[in-house]
């Protein structure tokens, strides 16, 4: 697929069309991971010869994208990580002499752009085989929203359990999904845990609190995990997060490492996006959305094309119990020494 | 306890002093039924005699290479550790082992192969890990603080690396980082994690196949060894046993002195006419109060934790805590906090909540400190932690560094044990044994939330800080002693 | 544990323990056979110490008590199934170069706990004082208590010979026998046992305490609430003790009582030491079987419990609600377990099956809509669906069928196989093989299905005793008179436990075997309507005064007025003074046969000289008196060495003097009584030849075959 050229390549490389490409052919593929693909693409398109002139490109690109795009927050989580990788290695003058090193790194990067994306989805395994961990059995699990992550957490505790001879994990999911019938997602993960034998039962979210008493633990994805161990996520997790805390059951973050983003939300209205989800409306219409609009002013714009299914909200860490990464069970209070190091 | 006799029941004792002389898998056995028995029980008993026993292992002649020990000494733990796996402190003495011989393995090498300098904190080691040394951050990765947690990671995690590693630098891969396992090092390895994990996605490719599934990850690992030995063989014989030994030794010589190192900060916590309330006999305790008794005059309330300790938490507070050094001849006592003038109140565990109060300080002794910042304790713990939250009480937690686990309590019914029920209903009485099930927990899960602060032997830590000290202390390959790698 | 250890520990804090008695390894002897039926009809496959409580082998738990103890050699005697249980150990951590302590598996031919005990003493393996503890024995206390007790009261007395350990009970308690209560009587300040008798509940309680014990002991302790262990810490002496009175055979019955009976004589002093807190327990019986398990399920015995995972390769976890599960153990996700269950490995439950309060094996298959209550299922059992199984056992790969139901009690053994549909009412005891009343000891024989019991295709019969009355009543009767000649009350250990056979098929004690209870008043009612004690105390004098007469070579007559006179004041019948002869005969015998003469020289010196003793009891012309004066003798000499040949040569001067006629024989030989047991057979089949001379028709019954060519 890497192979696969995007259409526009025989134009200008179009790096925002790419991304969806991608994200669009592959739905495995995450935003960070999808970023850095198509910043790959992007430099095995454009030859540039010298460092900064790399670095400028990237930098570029990234800003093209992160425009392009309503919710650019996991998406810069991949694209930060990509340019500080640049940075860490082009500065450090190798055997081979700047240049040489220059070039292997970036033969080395066009090289192998597919097999970072694997890297990256076997990550998700990864995570997914703590499952069986997680998850005993009698358990009752709690989730929302179509995060790969979690569904391949959860599948893959219903497989082990007999795989593995270990004896059975008898375990059931409430899956909490939103009114409008468009997440198909989760529709596919609460699909496959019923072909597994494992009983799913579908709840709206108004529906959270009234069954959290039957819960044993709740799972949830994230778009991108912010610098202070809070994570950004599809509208609801915070709720959920508090309802969760209330009555003092485990919340857990289950996401990959890349998804780390160097951000430190204040509040929700902290984000660095602008969604207009507290629409105030008059007879006269709505007043201006002005919530939101944060001191990145470079990339905030109005956004025509944002969907209410985007919306996001941002759970602070206190409420997070553990964030499982592919590198173990974090503490939300590991997690920005984790980010600092790549910065710093 | 009666007059011991001919038959005297074995204990920590006996066994310490069968070790000598003692064919090595008997000693293992041995303490094996021992833990299984519970005649040798609690953190202390059990950390001292793992250490002692593992000493021998080390010190016998079957082992090759650092390869070998490791393996061997990973194998007796598996062992101890099933025998009683709610005795976590065995786990953490072995694991701790397994980090000393490590780290002799590596300095070892170190004198023998160059990347030493280079790879030393910082950015200096990323150009070594994207191009030419790609094994290195792997192994330093080894380090994160943040894979306390789960079992499989160092497997996976270590995985795309032993494929990355070219030959030449096999060595670096199975022969984990070369820091000292001390804060003072936090940097490099802070410096050197989260690299390969944040950036692990860009390794080099070349060599077996990136996706990490934990069979591959200890079969890609496998033939490593066998490369590696031959060049190690001649060197690495070396001393290594002589270090180890002397690292087992400081082990013990920790579990040795930890009561006093915990002590010697109890003048910053305790002061005057304080009211401290704790619970059980532990001796950590009782030498912390003990150091500030000596400054200072306070109050103790001391809850009895019927039905499991009470006994001995009386005989504590009349005749002063029993010295359980690793060589304590049953009877040496420490004085008796009365004898030195402090007043102390006994209470029954029901009274907690309406005194908590009144308290200015909880004291509690952990079984064990989970890497969350939880812990497990005598049964009665959480009640007092939970009032003391209630009444904004200060929860200060004394614990040996080597009661901390790095095992991620995935499910914390699972390290509760249950005792005699007899303890708490006569097995005379047959009639109500007869209608009534009766449970008696031994110990009680204290969430990290209820606890402010964890005193060890390196002074006092916030909760969420333990993961740090985890990392410092145990090697990620260790945590899971289950994996045969 | 390493003997250094245990020395050092001891050498280190022991004050007072002499230099001499330090430097003895503590010993301890396991008997693994209480050479008892008690157990049919699964003991007949397999020996009863290795029958899983909890899914763990008896055995297991007695050393591992053992080794908690700090015992440091072990000499183990087991019956028959020696070699299974070698086996057994052989691949068990004991035998391994790691065991604890040294193990020595002892082959011998003993009949009886006595037997062990004389054989251990002429073997001379026990150099100290050493445990003596069955091998059923569940334990979890120190026994260092118990050992500086019986150290103490050493050091006090010299003649204290043994210290019982006995946990304390309450009043009605599961694990203690329902029927028969040892009954202690303990002198408060030495602890001494002064007297010891078996009060069957329910029965007007009366001890006879003898006068000299309540003048010499002031403050006296009656005690019914204690368990008997059946652990005991024993001096060498003990040994040489049962050696001397070749004739006790139990430790109890036997030995207590007789020691305590001489006190006069010997000043042997027998201690007790009360254990009030920790377990202590013996699986007797089902019964026990039951209570015990119950009590390890629910932690009573901690650290002993499933979940300590004893035997290597165990994997139990503890769940909520005490329940114990093993890993690979496979639940449909609509059963349940409810409280203190155990389930062993790659065991599996269909769906909507309920299991509470029961105990399953490894690899069992259990189908769905299953109900069981309190069973204990071995390993690879199969039950089918929509079964009931209430409180029943149900040996290793036993398969019950579907829609069948297993009432409470009912017991089927190993291999059976139930039919679907079938109901197994309580009082069976479903099995396939049979023992044979071969001369050899354990013969067991597969016996065909019986449909009526097991349904069409089953496997299995039911071991009924009903059907082979006989010999229960002789194995009954057997007993009733060893105990006499034990010279105790009729409860003697072996009719208890006999009792205990008979009441605890059922482990709920619903006592359904109402036949076979009714087979035994039968019995029992030998003695009932006149007064016991009396007659043990005749009993006991005569025996006594006869042998001593024999001994000193009294005048027949004298011995005769004395026997008269004797039988006067206990007003005895004339069976009483015909018992009491012919044991008096038997001892004499055997006692010249200890001194060196052949049991036929030995059994001529009687004769004729005693002729008149012998015709003063046995008429000539009644010959029921003359089989069943032999049927005395036979029986009482099935516990003594080469009681064949004795029987032999005895019935041989018996016949040459005219004694008995040859009718007398017939008709003891036929009386299927002396056929009861393979004892008995064993006893009189060296005397087959002579009775076959004696009365020319021929004798034979089906079982004997084999042994008219032998000899």
């Amino acid at each position: 697929m890497a192979t696969s050229q995007p259409p526009t390549n025989d134009g200008p490389f179009n790096i925002v069309q790419t991304y969806q490409t991608l994200l669009h052919e592959d739905p495995d593929l995450t935003m960070p991971v999808a970023a850095i693909e198509s910043l790959i693409l992007g430099l095995s398109h454009t030859p540039s010869t010298t460092v900064s002139e790399t670095l400028d490109l990237v930098s570029k690109l990234t800003l093209q994208l992160k425009r392009s795009i309503p919710n650019s927050i996991s998406l810069s989580a991949g694209t930060d990580i990509f340019q500080q990788y640049l940075i860490a290695n082009l500065q450090k003058p190798g055997p081979g002499g700047l240049s040489g090193d220059f070039e292997n790194i970036r033969s080395h990067l066009v090289q192998n752009g597919r097999l970072f994306v694997e890297r990256a989805k076997a990550a998700r395994e990864t995570i997914a085989s703590f499952g069986r961990q997680f998850i005993r059995d009698g358990n009752t699990i709690l989730t929302n929203g179509g995060s790969r992550v979690v569904g391949a957490l959860l599948r893959s505790a219903a497989e082990e359990g007999n795989a593995s001879g270990k004896g059975s994990i008898r375990f059931r999911v409430i899956y909490v999904v939103s009114t409008d019938d468009k997440d198909t997602e989760s529709a596919e993960n609460i699909a496959a845990l019923r072909e597994r034998d494992i009983p799913v039962a579908t709840i709206p979210p108004t529906a959270i609190a009234y069954c959290l008493d039957q819960v044993t633990q709740c799972f949830v994805g994230a778009e991108g995990v912010v610098e202070n161990g809070g994570i950004i996520s599809r509208m609801g997790t915070y709720q959920m997060g508090m309802l969760a805390k209330a009555a003092g059951k485990p919340f857990y973050v289950v996401s990959e490492s890349h998804k780390f983003v160097r951000l430190y939300p204040l509040g929700q209205q902290d984000l660095g996006i602008q969604q207009n989800v507290v629409d105030f409306q008059t007879a006269k219409g709505s007043e201006d959305a002005d919530e939101g609009v944060a001191d990145m002013d470079v990339e905030t714009k109005v956004l025509a094309n944002w969907r209410p299914e985007d919306a996001v909200d941002y759970t602070p860490p206190n409420l997070i119990s553990g964030i499982i990464t592919e590198s173990g069970v974090l503490l939300p209070s590991a997690v920005s020494e984790r980010l600092i190091e790549i910065w710093f | 306890m009666p007059a011991p006799t001919v038959g005297q029941a074995p204990s920590l004792n006996t066994f310490l002093k069968s070790l000598k002389g003692t064919e090595i898998e008997t000693s293992i056995e041995l303490l094996i039924s021992l833990l299984k028995r519970r005649q040798i029980k609690n953190s202390r008993p059990c950390a001292i005699a793992t250490a002692k026993l593992l000493l021998q292992v080390v010190a016998e002649q079957r082992w090759r290479s650092a390869q070998d020990l490791i393996k061997r000494i990973r194998d007796v733990g598996r062992k101890l550790v099933a025998a009683q796996p709610r005795e976590m402190a065995v786990g953490n003495i072995v694991r701790r082992v397994l980090g000393v011989v490590r780290e002799v393995a590596e300095e070892d090498q170190d004198s023998t192969s160059n990347i030493a300098p280079e790879s030393l904190p910082g950015s200096p080691a990323i150009v070594g890990q994207s191009l030419h040394r790609p094994a290195l951050p792997s192994n330093i990765s080894g380090f994160s603080p943040l894979s306390h947690g789960a079992a499989l990671p160092q497997n996976v995690q270590t995985q795309p690396q032993s494929g990355t590693s070219s030959p030449s630098l096999d060595g670096s891969v199975d022969s984990p980082p070369r820091r000292p396992p001390m804060p003072n090092a936090g940097g490099s390895y802070a410096g050197a994690a989260p690299h390969t994990s944040l950036f692990g996605i860009f390794q080099h490719p070349q060599g077996a196949s990136p996706i990490g599934t934990p069979p591959i990850g200890s079969g890609t690992a496998s033939p490593i060894p066998k490369s590696k030995k031959d060049q190690e063989e001649q060197k690495e014989k070396l001393d290594i046993k002589a270090e180890v030994i002397d690292g087992i030794k400081d082990l013990l010589e920790e579990l040795d002195i930890v009561d006093k190192q915990i002590a010697e900060s109890a003048l910053d916590h305790i002061h005057s006419n304080e009211i401290i309330l704790t619970h059980t006999s532990s001796q950590t305790v009782q030498a912390f109060l003990t150091a500030a008794a000596r400054k200072r005059k306070f109050t103790v309330i001391h809850v009895e934790a019927y039905p499991n300790d009470h006994e001995s938490t009386h005989s504590t507070i009349v005749n002063g805590g029993q010295k359980t050094g690793d060589d304590a001849e049953g009877d040496e006592r420490w004085k008796p906090l009365t004898a030195m003038g402090i007043k102390v109140i006994v209470i029954p565990d029901s009274a907690v909540f309406a005194l908590m109060s009144r308290m200015n300080k909880v004291i509690l002794a952990p079984h064990t400190v989970l890497a969350n910042g939880s812990l497990i304790a005598a049964a009665g713990a959480s009640t007092i932690a939970q009032a003391a939250k209630v009444h904004h009480v200060p929860v200060v937690v004394l614990s040996g560094v080597y009661k901390l686990s790095p095992v991620y309590p995935f499910d914390t019914d699972e390290m509760i044990e249950y005792g005699d029920p007899g303890k708490v209903i006569p097995y005379q009485d047959g009639e109500f044994m007869d209608k009534v099930d009766v449970v008696n927990p031994v110990y009680d899960f204290v969430d990290a939330e209820l606890v402010d602060l964890y005193i060890t032997n390196l002074g006092g830590h916030a909760p969420s800080y333990l993961y740090r000290i985890v990392a410092d202390h145990y090697r990620t390959e260790d945590i899971d002693l289950t994996s045969k790698t | 544990m390493p003997p250094k250890g245990k020395k050092g520990g001891g050498g280190a804090k022991d004050k007072k323990g002499g230099e001499d008695e330090r430097q003895e390894p503590l010993q301890a002897v396991v008997l693994c056979d209480s050479f008892e039926t008690r157990f049919n009809p699964f003991t007949l496959e397999r020996p009863r110490c290795l029958l899983p409580l909890a899914n763990t082998p008896l055995i297991e738990y007695t050393l591992e008590f053992l080794a908690g103890s700090g015992a440091e050699e072990v000499f183990l005697y087991c019956g028959n199934h020696t070699d299974t249980v070698e086996e057994y150990l052989q691949n068990s951590k004991w035998l391994s170069n790691t065991a604890p302590f040294s193990l020595e598996i002892i082959r011998s031919t003993s009949r009886s706990v006595g037997d062990c005990m004389r054989d251990l003493d002429q073997k001379g393996l026990i150099v100290g004082d050493f445990i003596c503890v069955y091998g059923d024995v569940v334990a979890n206390i120190s026994l260092e208590g118990a050992l500086a007790a019986h150290r103490a009261s050493r050091e006090k007395n010299k003649n204290a010979i043994m210290t019982m350990v006995l946990r304390e009970a309450g009043e009605n308690h599961r694990t203690k026998p329902t029927h028969m209560r040892p009954t202690f009587v303990i002198d408060q300040d030495t602890g001494r046992c002064v007297h010891y008798e078996q009060i069957r509940p329910g029965q007007s309680a009366t001890l006879d305490v003898p006068g000299e014990v309540l003048k010499d002991h002031v403050d006296l302790d009656v005690r019914e609430d204690l368990i008997d262990c059946g652990i005991d810490i024993c001096t060498p002496n003990v040994l040489a003790q049962y050696t001397d009175n070749f004739d006790w055979q139990l430790p109890r019955r036997g030995f207590l009582y007789g020691i305590l009976k001489d006190f006069e004589t010997f000043q042997l002093t027998i201690h007790t030491h009360i254990v009030t807190e920790e377990y202590a327990a013996r699986v007797k019986n089902l019964q026990a079987y039951d209570a015990i398990s119950r009590d390890v399920v629910s932690r009573w015995t901690y650290p002993l419990t499933p979940d300590t995972n004893l035997v290597a390769g165990q994997t139990f976890q503890l769940h909520k609600g005490s329940v114990y599960r093993e890993e690979g153990v496979v639940l449909a996700r609509s059963s349940n377990v409810g409280r203190n269950c155990v389930l062993g490995k790659a065991t599996s439950v269909g769906d909507h099956s309920n299991i509470t309060n029961s105990v399953i094996g490894r690899r069992c298959v259990i189908g769905s809509r299953v109900k069981i209550d309190g069973a204990y299922i071995w390993d690879d059992a199969r039950i089918g669906d929509d079964t009931v199984i209430e409180k029943a056992v149900i040996a290793n790969e036993a398969s019950i069928g579907k829609r069948c139901k297993v009432e409470q009690g009912a017991l089927i053994s190993y291999g059976a196989k139930v039919s679907d549909g079938t109901t197994i009412s309580g009082d069976r005891r479903v099995t396939t093989l049979k023992r044979k009343r071969g001369y050899e000891k354990d013969e067991v024989v597969q016996v065909p299905a019986d449909p009526k019991i097991v349904g069409e295709d089953g496997i299995g019969y039911h071991m009924q005793f009903d059907e082979d009355e006989e010999e229960e009543v002789a194995e009954a009767l057997l007993v009733g008179m060893q105990n006499m000649d034990l010279t105790v009350d009729d409860i003697s250990t072996f009719d208890s436990d006999e009792e205990d056979d008979e009441d605890d098929y059922e482990p709920s004690h619903a006592r359904t075997g109402s036949t076979r209870s009714d087979s035994f008043a039968s019995i029992d009612s030998e003695e009932s309507g006149e007064n016991k004690s009396s007659v043990q105390e005749f009993h006991r004098e005569a025996v006594n005064s006869l042998f001593d007469d024999m001994k000193k070579g009294t005048d027949p007559d004298t011995m005769q007025l004395e026997l008269k006179s004797m039988r006067l004041t206990a007003n005895a019948e004339d069976k009483q003074v015909r018992r009491a002869l012919a044991v008096a005969f038997n001892k004499r015998v055997a006692n010249l046969i200890e001194s060196g003469k052949s049991p036929k020289e030995a059994a001529e010196t009687l004769f004729p000289t005693y002729n008149r003793l012998v015709k003063g009891c046995v008429s000539s012309d009644e010959e029921y008196e003359q089989a069943e004066f032999l049927m005395f003798i036979q029986t009482d000499l099935t516990h003594r060495a080469q009681g064949e040949k004795m029987m032999l040569f005895l019935s041989n001067a018996l016949a040459t003097n005219d004694l008995i006629e040859p009718d007398g024989f017939e008709k003891w030989w036929n009386d299927e009584r002396s056929t009861a047991s393979e004892q008995l057979v064993a006893i009189r089949k060296d005397t087959e030849q002579l009775v076959k001379v004696l009365c020319e028709d021929d004798e034979d019954d089906s079982e004997e075959e084999e042994d008219s060519d032998d000899e």
